[in-house]
Protein backbone atom coordinates (compact mmCIF):
# COMPACT_ATOMS: atom_id res chain seq x y z
CA UNK A 1 0.00 0.00 0.00
CA UNK A 2 1.15 3.48 -1.36
CA UNK A 3 1.10 5.89 1.82
CA UNK A 4 -0.64 8.96 -0.26
CA UNK A 5 -0.07 10.98 3.03
CA UNK A 6 -3.59 13.07 2.73
CA UNK A 7 -5.30 11.25 5.44
CA UNK A 8 -7.17 13.81 7.50
CA UNK A 9 -6.66 16.77 5.05
CA UNK A 10 -10.21 18.69 3.71
CA UNK A 11 -11.50 18.93 0.34
CA UNK A 12 -13.66 20.20 -2.00
CA UNK A 13 -14.93 18.41 -4.89
CA UNK A 14 -17.01 19.82 -7.00
CA UNK A 15 -19.38 17.80 -9.68
CA UNK A 16 -19.62 15.79 -6.61
CA UNK A 17 -22.89 14.16 -6.91
CA UNK A 18 -22.43 13.12 -11.13
CA UNK A 19 -20.17 10.02 -12.25
CA UNK A 20 -16.41 12.19 -12.49
CA UNK A 21 -16.93 13.48 -9.15
CA UNK A 22 -18.73 10.95 -6.83
CA UNK A 23 -15.70 9.01 -8.12
CA UNK A 24 -13.50 11.10 -7.36
CA UNK A 25 -15.13 12.05 -4.03
CA UNK A 26 -15.20 8.61 -3.02
CA UNK A 27 -11.84 7.58 -4.05
CA UNK A 28 -10.17 10.30 -1.43
CA UNK A 29 -12.55 9.72 1.57
CA UNK A 30 -10.99 6.15 1.33
CA UNK A 31 -7.79 8.00 1.67
CA UNK A 32 -9.40 9.54 5.05
CA UNK A 33 -9.75 12.76 3.36
CA UNK A 34 -12.69 14.64 4.63
CA UNK A 35 -14.42 15.53 1.54
CA UNK A 36 -17.03 18.73 1.74
CA UNK A 37 -19.58 17.07 -1.73
CA UNK A 38 -20.68 19.79 -4.08
CA UNK A 39 -23.45 19.30 -6.39
CA UNK A 40 -26.11 21.73 -7.75
CA UNK A 41 -28.31 18.81 -7.18
CA UNK A 42 -28.47 18.14 -3.42
CA UNK A 43 -29.81 15.05 -3.60
CA UNK A 44 -26.87 13.94 -5.85
CA UNK A 45 -24.49 15.06 -3.40
CA UNK A 46 -26.86 13.87 -0.40
CA UNK A 47 -26.07 10.30 -2.15
CA UNK A 48 -22.52 10.39 -2.45
CA UNK A 49 -21.76 11.74 1.28
CA UNK A 50 -24.35 8.47 2.54
CA UNK A 51 -22.51 6.15 0.57
CA UNK A 52 -18.66 7.89 1.99
CA UNK A 53 -20.15 7.43 5.76
CA UNK A 54 -21.26 4.16 4.86
CA UNK A 55 -17.50 2.53 4.45
CA UNK A 56 -16.67 4.80 7.32
CA UNK A 57 -15.86 7.95 5.95
CA UNK A 58 -15.98 11.68 6.39
CA UNK A 59 -18.13 13.71 4.38
CA UNK A 60 -20.25 16.72 4.30
CA UNK A 61 -22.89 17.97 0.97
CA UNK A 62 -22.94 21.40 -0.18
CA UNK A 63 -24.83 23.04 -2.91
CA UNK A 64 -25.14 26.29 -4.72
CA UNK A 65 -25.39 27.25 -8.57
CA UNK A 66 -21.63 27.58 -9.62
CA UNK A 67 -22.53 30.79 -11.16
CA UNK A 68 -23.59 32.16 -8.13
CA UNK A 69 -20.75 33.71 -6.75
CA UNK A 70 -22.50 34.90 -3.95
CA UNK A 71 -23.65 31.78 -3.31
CA UNK A 72 -20.17 30.49 -3.07
CA UNK A 73 -18.96 32.98 -0.85
CA UNK A 74 -21.77 32.31 1.44
CA UNK A 75 -21.28 28.20 1.31
CA UNK A 76 -17.57 28.72 1.70
CA UNK A 77 -18.08 30.98 4.80
CA UNK A 78 -20.13 28.14 6.17
CA UNK A 79 -17.53 25.68 5.75
CA UNK A 80 -14.87 27.64 7.52
CA UNK A 81 -16.88 28.25 10.24
CA UNK A 82 -17.35 24.77 11.05
CA UNK A 83 -13.70 24.26 11.09
CA UNK A 84 -13.75 22.47 7.45
CA UNK A 85 -10.72 23.52 5.81
CA UNK A 86 -10.08 22.83 2.04
CA UNK A 87 -6.67 21.72 1.12
CA UNK A 88 -7.62 19.63 -2.07
CA UNK A 89 -9.78 21.44 -4.54
CA UNK A 90 -11.18 19.33 -7.32
CA UNK A 91 -12.97 21.70 -9.97
CA UNK A 92 -15.16 19.82 -12.02
CA UNK A 93 -18.15 21.70 -13.62
CA UNK A 94 -21.03 20.86 -16.16
CA UNK A 95 -20.54 20.11 -19.86
CA UNK A 96 -22.38 22.80 -22.03
CA UNK A 97 -25.02 22.15 -24.35
CA UNK A 98 -23.28 20.52 -27.60
CA UNK A 99 -23.14 23.66 -30.48
CA UNK A 100 -20.74 24.51 -33.31
CA UNK A 101 -19.45 27.72 -32.54
CA UNK A 102 -20.89 29.61 -35.08
CA UNK A 103 -24.14 31.64 -34.37
CA UNK A 104 -24.62 30.89 -30.48
CA UNK A 105 -25.68 33.82 -28.83
CA UNK A 106 -23.34 36.19 -26.81
CA UNK A 107 -25.70 35.54 -24.05
CA UNK A 108 -24.77 31.60 -23.94
CA UNK A 109 -21.41 32.26 -24.28
CA UNK A 110 -21.03 34.82 -21.54
CA UNK A 111 -23.47 32.20 -19.14
CA UNK A 112 -21.21 29.39 -20.37
CA UNK A 113 -17.93 31.43 -19.31
CA UNK A 114 -19.52 32.47 -16.18
CA UNK A 115 -20.35 28.98 -15.09
CA UNK A 116 -17.60 27.35 -16.08
CA UNK A 117 -14.47 29.28 -16.12
CA UNK A 118 -15.00 32.24 -14.00
CA UNK A 119 -16.52 29.83 -11.49
CA UNK A 120 -13.72 27.99 -10.86
CA UNK A 121 -11.51 30.98 -10.99
CA UNK A 122 -13.38 32.65 -8.02
CA UNK A 123 -13.83 29.41 -6.20
CA UNK A 124 -10.17 28.72 -6.34
CA UNK A 125 -9.44 32.30 -5.40
CA UNK A 126 -11.36 32.27 -2.75
CA UNK A 127 -9.44 29.35 -0.99
CA UNK A 128 -5.77 30.19 -1.96
CA UNK A 129 -5.50 32.15 1.01
CA UNK A 130 -5.78 29.15 3.65
CA UNK A 131 -3.75 27.05 1.58
CA UNK A 132 -0.83 29.24 1.57
CA UNK A 133 -1.21 29.84 4.89
CA UNK A 134 -1.31 25.96 5.45
CA UNK A 135 1.69 25.89 3.27
CA UNK A 136 0.13 22.77 1.28
CA UNK A 137 -2.74 22.84 -1.07
CA UNK A 138 -3.79 21.09 -4.20
CA UNK A 139 -6.01 22.71 -7.10
CA UNK A 140 -7.16 20.12 -9.64
CA UNK A 141 -9.21 21.06 -12.64
CA UNK A 142 -10.93 18.49 -14.46
CA UNK A 143 -11.16 19.29 -18.06
CA UNK A 144 -12.12 17.56 -21.25
CA UNK A 145 -9.65 15.91 -24.17
CA UNK A 146 -11.19 18.80 -26.59
CA UNK A 147 -8.91 21.34 -24.97
CA UNK A 148 -6.39 18.71 -26.83
CA UNK A 149 -8.92 17.92 -29.80
CA UNK A 150 -11.48 20.06 -29.96
CA UNK A 151 -14.58 17.69 -30.00
CA UNK A 152 -17.21 18.27 -33.14
CA UNK A 153 -20.41 19.99 -32.11
CA UNK A 154 -19.11 20.54 -28.62
CA UNK A 155 -17.54 23.88 -28.91
CA UNK A 156 -18.40 26.11 -26.30
CA UNK A 157 -16.80 23.34 -24.14
CA UNK A 158 -13.85 22.97 -26.78
CA UNK A 159 -13.10 27.12 -26.77
CA UNK A 160 -14.40 27.93 -22.77
CA UNK A 161 -12.39 24.65 -20.92
CA UNK A 162 -9.02 26.06 -22.74
CA UNK A 163 -9.29 29.10 -20.91
CA UNK A 164 -8.41 27.10 -17.97
CA UNK A 165 -5.15 25.98 -19.28
CA UNK A 166 -3.73 29.00 -19.78
CA UNK A 167 -4.80 29.79 -16.23
CA UNK A 168 -4.00 26.75 -14.85
CA UNK A 169 -0.80 26.74 -16.30
CA UNK A 170 -0.06 30.70 -14.67
CA UNK A 171 -1.43 29.62 -11.48
CA UNK A 172 1.27 26.62 -10.92
CA UNK A 173 4.63 28.99 -11.25
CA UNK A 174 2.05 31.80 -8.62
CA UNK A 175 1.63 29.82 -5.98
CA UNK A 176 4.94 26.97 -6.19
CA UNK A 177 6.39 28.65 -3.90
CA UNK A 178 3.60 27.63 -0.79
CA UNK A 179 3.71 24.15 -1.30
CA UNK A 180 0.45 24.29 -4.05
CA UNK A 181 0.73 22.44 -7.16
CA UNK A 182 -2.16 23.52 -9.87
CA UNK A 183 -2.71 20.83 -12.10
CA UNK A 184 -5.35 19.76 -15.00
CA UNK A 185 -6.82 16.16 -15.66
CA UNK A 186 -7.87 15.55 -18.90
CA UNK A 187 -10.54 13.05 -19.57
CA UNK A 188 -11.26 10.93 -22.47
CA UNK A 189 -14.04 9.30 -22.55
CA UNK A 190 -15.16 8.20 -19.29
CA UNK A 191 -18.58 5.91 -18.61
CA UNK A 192 -20.93 8.41 -17.74
CA UNK A 193 -24.28 9.24 -18.20
CA UNK A 194 -22.53 12.65 -19.76
CA UNK A 195 -21.26 10.13 -21.99
CA UNK A 196 -24.25 8.72 -22.80
CA UNK A 197 -26.04 11.57 -23.25
CA UNK A 198 -23.39 12.95 -25.79
CA UNK A 199 -23.68 9.45 -27.96
CA UNK A 200 -27.28 9.38 -27.66
CA UNK A 201 -27.81 13.12 -29.39
CA UNK A 202 -24.80 12.34 -31.85
CA UNK A 203 -27.34 9.26 -33.02
CA UNK A 204 -30.11 11.60 -33.11
CA UNK A 205 -28.45 14.17 -34.80
CA UNK A 206 -26.94 11.87 -37.45
CA UNK A 207 -29.92 9.52 -37.44
CA UNK A 208 -28.28 6.66 -36.40
CA UNK A 209 -28.22 3.72 -33.99
CA UNK A 210 -27.04 4.49 -30.59
CA UNK A 211 -25.11 1.60 -30.47
CA UNK A 212 -23.78 2.41 -33.76
CA UNK A 213 -22.08 5.57 -32.10
CA UNK A 214 -20.84 3.93 -29.36
CA UNK A 215 -19.20 1.37 -31.15
CA UNK A 216 -17.58 3.66 -33.80
CA UNK A 217 -16.37 5.75 -30.16
CA UNK A 218 -14.72 2.81 -28.59
CA UNK A 219 -13.02 1.91 -31.26
CA UNK A 220 -11.21 5.27 -31.77
CA UNK A 221 -9.72 4.64 -28.26
CA UNK A 222 -6.24 2.35 -28.13
CA UNK A 223 -7.06 0.77 -25.31
CA UNK A 224 -10.63 0.05 -26.68
CA UNK A 225 -13.06 0.80 -23.92
CA UNK A 226 -14.35 3.44 -22.32
CA UNK A 227 -12.53 4.37 -19.01
CA UNK A 228 -14.79 3.77 -15.96
CA UNK A 229 -15.05 6.48 -12.97
CA UNK A 230 -12.85 4.86 -10.57
CA UNK A 231 -9.84 4.78 -12.87
CA UNK A 232 -10.42 8.76 -13.66
CA UNK A 233 -10.29 9.15 -10.19
CA UNK A 234 -7.44 6.91 -8.82
CA UNK A 235 -5.64 8.96 -11.02
CA UNK A 236 -6.87 12.12 -9.55
CA UNK A 237 -6.19 11.13 -5.94
CA UNK A 238 -2.88 10.36 -6.62
CA UNK A 239 -2.33 13.76 -8.57
CA UNK A 240 -4.00 15.48 -5.06
CA UNK A 241 -1.86 13.06 -2.81
CA UNK A 242 1.54 14.34 -1.04
CA UNK A 243 3.17 11.89 -3.98
CA UNK A 244 2.99 14.15 -6.44
CA UNK A 245 4.05 16.60 -4.87
CA UNK A 246 6.44 17.69 -7.66
CA UNK A 247 3.95 17.42 -10.41
CA UNK A 248 2.35 21.15 -10.90
CA UNK A 249 1.48 22.67 -14.20
CA UNK A 250 1.15 19.79 -15.61
CA UNK A 251 -2.14 18.14 -17.77
CA UNK A 252 -2.56 14.76 -17.04
CA UNK A 253 -4.68 12.80 -19.31
CA UNK A 254 -6.35 10.07 -18.47
CA UNK A 255 -7.62 8.72 -22.16
CA UNK A 256 -6.85 5.30 -22.59
CA UNK A 257 -4.46 6.84 -25.90
CA UNK A 258 -7.72 8.76 -27.39
CA UNK A 259 -6.03 12.00 -27.92
CA UNK A 260 -3.81 11.41 -31.02
CA UNK A 261 -0.98 13.64 -30.28
CA UNK A 262 1.92 13.73 -27.96
CA UNK B 1 -3.71 3.48 -2.10
CA UNK B 2 -3.30 -0.34 -3.11
CA UNK B 3 -1.45 -0.01 -6.19
CA UNK B 4 -1.85 -3.44 -7.42
CA UNK B 5 1.96 -3.87 -7.25
CA UNK B 6 2.19 -7.23 -5.21
CA UNK B 7 4.07 -9.83 -6.99
CA UNK B 8 3.93 -7.77 -10.19
CA UNK B 9 7.17 -8.66 -12.33
CA UNK B 10 9.36 -5.43 -13.36
CA UNK B 11 12.37 -4.71 -15.55
CA UNK B 12 14.34 -1.56 -14.67
CA UNK B 13 16.82 -0.33 -17.06
CA UNK B 14 19.55 1.97 -15.37
CA UNK B 15 18.53 0.77 -11.83
CA UNK B 16 21.94 0.57 -10.23
CA UNK B 17 21.74 4.70 -9.94
CA UNK B 18 19.80 7.62 -10.22
CA UNK B 19 16.51 8.22 -11.22
CA UNK B 20 15.81 3.94 -12.19
CA UNK B 21 17.46 2.92 -8.83
CA UNK B 22 14.70 5.09 -7.01
CA UNK B 23 12.18 3.57 -9.17
CA UNK B 24 13.20 0.41 -8.73
CA UNK B 25 12.87 0.95 -5.05
CA UNK B 26 9.45 2.93 -5.34
CA UNK B 27 8.41 -0.76 -7.17
CA UNK B 28 10.19 -3.12 -4.78
CA UNK B 29 8.44 -1.04 -1.86
CA UNK B 30 5.22 -1.72 -2.95
CA UNK B 31 5.75 -5.88 -3.24
CA UNK B 32 7.18 -5.84 -6.93
CA UNK B 33 9.77 -8.48 -8.01
CA UNK B 34 12.08 -6.39 -10.01
CA UNK B 35 14.96 -7.05 -12.80
CA UNK B 36 17.68 -4.81 -11.91
CA UNK B 37 19.99 -4.00 -14.85
CA UNK B 38 22.56 -1.96 -15.94
CA UNK B 39 26.47 -1.90 -17.35
CA UNK B 40 28.29 -2.52 -14.67
CA UNK B 41 29.09 -5.80 -12.83
CA UNK B 42 30.03 -4.37 -9.89
CA UNK B 43 27.39 -2.17 -9.23
CA UNK B 44 24.39 -4.70 -10.46
CA UNK B 45 25.87 -6.70 -7.29
CA UNK B 46 25.95 -4.19 -4.91
CA UNK B 47 22.25 -2.65 -6.43
CA UNK B 48 20.94 -6.73 -5.72
CA UNK B 49 22.37 -7.21 -2.71
CA UNK B 50 21.26 -3.59 -1.35
CA UNK B 51 17.87 -4.51 -2.52
CA UNK B 52 17.78 -8.12 -1.49
CA UNK B 53 18.28 -7.16 2.32
CA UNK B 54 15.02 -5.39 2.28
CA UNK B 55 13.37 -7.29 -0.44
CA UNK B 56 14.42 -10.80 -0.34
CA UNK B 57 13.49 -13.23 -3.51
CA UNK B 58 12.02 -9.78 -4.93
CA UNK B 59 15.16 -8.74 -7.56
CA UNK B 60 17.10 -10.26 -9.85
CA UNK B 61 20.31 -8.80 -11.46
CA UNK B 62 21.28 -8.23 -15.23
CA UNK B 63 24.85 -6.69 -16.38
CA UNK B 64 23.62 -5.40 -20.16
CA UNK B 65 24.45 -2.55 -21.94
CA UNK B 66 21.37 -1.41 -24.56
CA UNK B 67 23.38 -0.69 -27.23
CA UNK B 68 23.77 -4.35 -27.87
CA UNK B 69 21.08 -5.94 -29.48
CA UNK B 70 21.43 -9.07 -27.48
CA UNK B 71 20.48 -6.42 -24.18
CA UNK B 72 16.75 -7.09 -24.54
CA UNK B 73 16.96 -10.86 -24.60
CA UNK B 74 18.80 -11.42 -21.60
CA UNK B 75 16.52 -8.75 -20.08
CA UNK B 76 13.09 -10.83 -21.21
CA UNK B 77 14.98 -14.07 -20.02
CA UNK B 78 15.90 -13.12 -16.29
CA UNK B 79 12.25 -12.06 -15.54
CA UNK B 80 11.05 -15.17 -17.24
CA UNK B 81 13.15 -17.38 -15.68
CA UNK B 82 12.68 -15.92 -12.55
CA UNK B 83 9.09 -15.67 -12.41
CA UNK B 84 7.45 -16.43 -15.67
CA UNK B 85 6.03 -12.78 -16.22
CA UNK B 86 6.27 -9.40 -16.96
CA UNK B 87 4.00 -6.75 -16.07
CA UNK B 88 6.39 -3.95 -16.86
CA UNK B 89 9.32 -2.10 -18.16
CA UNK B 90 10.69 1.32 -17.16
CA UNK B 91 13.44 2.00 -19.07
CA UNK B 92 15.93 4.52 -17.65
CA UNK B 93 19.50 5.35 -18.62
CA UNK B 94 22.66 8.66 -18.98
CA UNK B 95 21.87 11.02 -21.37
CA UNK B 96 24.03 11.84 -24.15
CA UNK B 97 27.06 14.30 -24.24
CA UNK B 98 26.75 17.92 -24.27
CA UNK B 99 27.18 19.40 -28.00
CA UNK B 100 25.27 21.91 -29.46
CA UNK B 101 24.29 21.59 -32.92
CA UNK B 102 26.92 23.07 -34.98
CA UNK B 103 29.38 21.53 -32.56
CA UNK B 104 27.93 17.67 -32.60
CA UNK B 105 29.86 15.31 -34.82
CA UNK B 106 28.01 13.42 -36.97
CA UNK B 107 29.96 10.12 -34.61
CA UNK B 108 27.99 11.31 -31.96
CA UNK B 109 24.58 11.98 -33.36
CA UNK B 110 24.67 7.72 -34.68
CA UNK B 111 26.05 7.24 -31.23
CA UNK B 112 23.40 8.98 -29.16
CA UNK B 113 21.14 7.45 -31.93
CA UNK B 114 22.09 4.15 -31.12
CA UNK B 115 22.04 4.49 -26.76
CA UNK B 116 19.11 7.60 -26.76
CA UNK B 117 16.60 6.29 -28.95
CA UNK B 118 17.45 2.61 -30.50
CA UNK B 119 18.23 0.90 -27.58
CA UNK B 120 15.40 1.78 -25.52
CA UNK B 121 13.28 1.10 -28.66
CA UNK B 122 14.68 -2.54 -28.63
CA UNK B 123 13.96 -3.59 -25.03
CA UNK B 124 10.51 -2.04 -25.52
CA UNK B 125 9.77 -3.82 -28.45
CA UNK B 126 11.30 -7.45 -27.08
CA UNK B 127 9.68 -6.82 -23.51
CA UNK B 128 5.94 -6.14 -25.21
CA UNK B 129 5.64 -9.17 -27.06
CA UNK B 130 6.49 -11.32 -23.75
CA UNK B 131 4.34 -8.60 -21.79
CA UNK B 132 1.11 -9.86 -19.82
CA UNK B 133 -1.98 -8.29 -20.39
CA UNK B 134 -2.38 -5.25 -18.26
CA UNK B 135 1.63 -4.29 -18.86
CA UNK B 136 2.68 -0.92 -18.68
CA UNK B 137 5.87 0.29 -20.77
CA UNK B 138 7.75 3.26 -19.63
CA UNK B 139 10.59 5.34 -20.29
CA UNK B 140 12.25 7.81 -17.98
CA UNK B 141 12.49 10.82 -21.07
CA UNK B 142 13.42 14.77 -20.70
CA UNK B 143 12.46 17.78 -20.86
CA UNK B 144 14.11 17.81 -24.51
CA UNK B 145 10.64 16.05 -25.44
CA UNK B 146 8.91 20.01 -25.40
CA UNK B 147 11.45 22.47 -25.34
CA UNK B 148 15.29 22.28 -26.18
CA UNK B 149 17.46 22.72 -23.55
CA UNK B 150 21.14 24.81 -24.32
CA UNK B 151 23.72 22.70 -25.36
CA UNK B 152 21.93 19.50 -24.96
CA UNK B 153 20.93 19.52 -29.12
CA UNK B 154 21.54 15.51 -29.20
CA UNK B 155 18.86 15.07 -26.42
CA UNK B 156 17.08 17.79 -28.32
CA UNK B 157 16.89 15.88 -31.49
CA UNK B 158 16.68 12.16 -30.41
CA UNK B 159 14.22 12.31 -27.62
CA UNK B 160 10.98 14.12 -29.39
CA UNK B 161 11.75 11.09 -31.61
CA UNK B 162 11.47 8.48 -29.09
CA UNK B 163 8.33 9.86 -26.86
CA UNK B 164 6.94 9.87 -30.73
CA UNK B 165 7.58 6.32 -31.21
CA UNK B 166 6.54 5.19 -27.44
CA UNK B 167 3.16 7.27 -28.74
CA UNK B 168 2.93 4.66 -31.89
CA UNK B 169 3.51 1.94 -30.00
CA UNK B 170 0.76 2.75 -27.77
CA UNK B 171 -1.49 2.84 -30.65
CA UNK B 172 -0.23 0.05 -32.04
CA UNK B 173 -0.71 -2.55 -29.06
CA UNK B 174 -3.99 -1.45 -27.83
CA UNK B 175 -6.02 -4.36 -28.20
CA UNK B 176 -3.56 -6.27 -26.23
CA UNK B 177 -4.16 -4.18 -23.14
CA UNK B 178 -0.37 -3.18 -22.54
CA UNK B 179 -0.13 0.65 -21.96
CA UNK B 180 2.93 2.89 -22.48
CA UNK B 181 3.62 6.19 -20.18
CA UNK B 182 6.83 8.55 -20.72
CA UNK B 183 7.55 10.30 -17.60
CA UNK B 184 9.43 13.77 -18.37
CA UNK B 185 11.59 14.51 -15.25
CA UNK B 186 12.82 18.12 -14.74
CA UNK B 187 15.86 18.87 -12.76
CA UNK B 188 15.45 16.00 -9.91
CA UNK B 189 18.64 15.93 -7.15
CA UNK B 190 20.41 12.72 -8.77
CA UNK B 191 24.46 12.43 -8.08
CA UNK B 192 24.85 13.46 -11.72
CA UNK B 193 22.24 16.89 -11.79
CA UNK B 194 24.16 17.73 -7.73
CA UNK B 195 27.41 17.14 -10.03
CA UNK B 196 26.89 19.21 -12.97
CA UNK B 197 25.46 22.01 -10.60
CA UNK B 198 28.90 22.40 -8.88
CA UNK B 199 30.57 23.24 -11.63
CA UNK B 200 28.61 25.78 -12.79
CA UNK B 201 26.97 27.16 -9.04
CA UNK B 202 26.01 30.56 -10.38
CA UNK B 203 24.13 29.30 -13.43
CA UNK B 204 22.60 26.49 -11.54
CA UNK B 205 21.39 28.47 -8.71
CA UNK B 206 19.84 31.09 -11.08
CA UNK B 207 17.88 27.91 -12.77
CA UNK B 208 16.74 26.20 -9.94
CA UNK B 209 14.97 29.47 -8.82
CA UNK B 210 13.13 29.48 -11.95
CA UNK B 211 11.12 26.65 -10.84
CA UNK B 212 7.93 27.55 -9.46
CA UNK B 213 8.12 25.15 -6.47
CA UNK B 214 11.34 27.01 -6.03
CA UNK B 215 13.78 23.97 -5.41
CA UNK B 216 15.00 20.67 -7.03
CA UNK B 217 12.57 17.19 -6.92
CA UNK B 218 13.99 14.30 -5.32
CA UNK B 219 14.62 10.78 -6.79
CA UNK B 220 12.04 9.21 -4.43
CA UNK B 221 8.87 12.39 -5.39
CA UNK B 222 9.59 11.18 -9.06
CA UNK B 223 9.78 7.52 -8.19
CA UNK B 224 6.39 7.50 -6.75
CA UNK B 225 4.90 9.12 -9.79
CA UNK B 226 6.85 6.28 -11.65
CA UNK B 227 5.12 3.76 -9.27
CA UNK B 228 2.10 4.94 -9.96
CA UNK B 229 2.14 4.63 -13.23
CA UNK B 230 3.75 1.55 -13.82
CA UNK B 231 1.13 0.16 -11.74
CA UNK B 232 -2.78 -0.83 -13.02
CA UNK B 233 -4.25 1.88 -10.52
CA UNK B 234 -3.24 4.18 -13.87
CA UNK B 235 -4.77 1.77 -15.58
CA UNK B 236 -6.54 4.20 -18.14
CA UNK B 237 -3.31 6.19 -18.36
CA UNK B 238 -1.99 5.41 -22.18
CA UNK B 239 -0.11 6.44 -24.69
CA UNK B 240 0.92 10.35 -23.26
CA UNK B 241 3.76 11.68 -21.28
CA UNK B 242 3.66 13.06 -17.29
CA UNK B 243 5.71 15.87 -16.66
CA UNK B 244 7.12 15.88 -13.08
CA UNK B 245 9.16 19.27 -13.04
CA UNK B 246 7.65 21.60 -10.62
CA UNK B 247 6.24 23.33 -13.14
CA UNK B 248 9.45 24.53 -14.55
CA UNK B 249 8.25 23.56 -18.26
CA UNK B 250 7.11 26.95 -19.59
CA UNK B 251 5.08 25.98 -22.64
CA UNK B 252 1.50 24.76 -22.01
Amino acid sequence: MMDLGISGRGALVLGGGGGLGSAIAKSLAREGVKVAVADLVEAAADKTVAAIRESGGEATAVSWDLADHAAMESTMDDLEKSHWSVDILVNITGGPPPSPVTSQTEELWKDQFNAMVLSVIRLTDRLLPGMKERGWGRIITSTSSGILTPIPNLGLSNALRSALVGWSKTLAREVGGYGVTSNLVIPGRIATRRIVFLDEAKAEREGRAVEDVTEESVSSIPVGRYGEPDEYAAAVTFLASASASYITGASIRIDGGLIPSV
Amino acid sequence: MDLGLKARVYIVTGSTSGLGKACAAALLGEGARVVIASRDQARVDAAVANFEERHPGQVRGVVVDLIDPEAPHSLVKSALQGWGQIDGLLVSGGGPPVAGVMTATDEQWKDSFDTVFLGPLRVARAVAAKMSAGGCISMVLSGSVYAPIPELALSNGLRPGLAMALKTLSDELGGTGIRTVGLVPGRIETARTIELDSAHPEVSERRNKAIPTGRLGTPEEFARVAAFMLSPAASYVNGTCVVIDGGARRSL
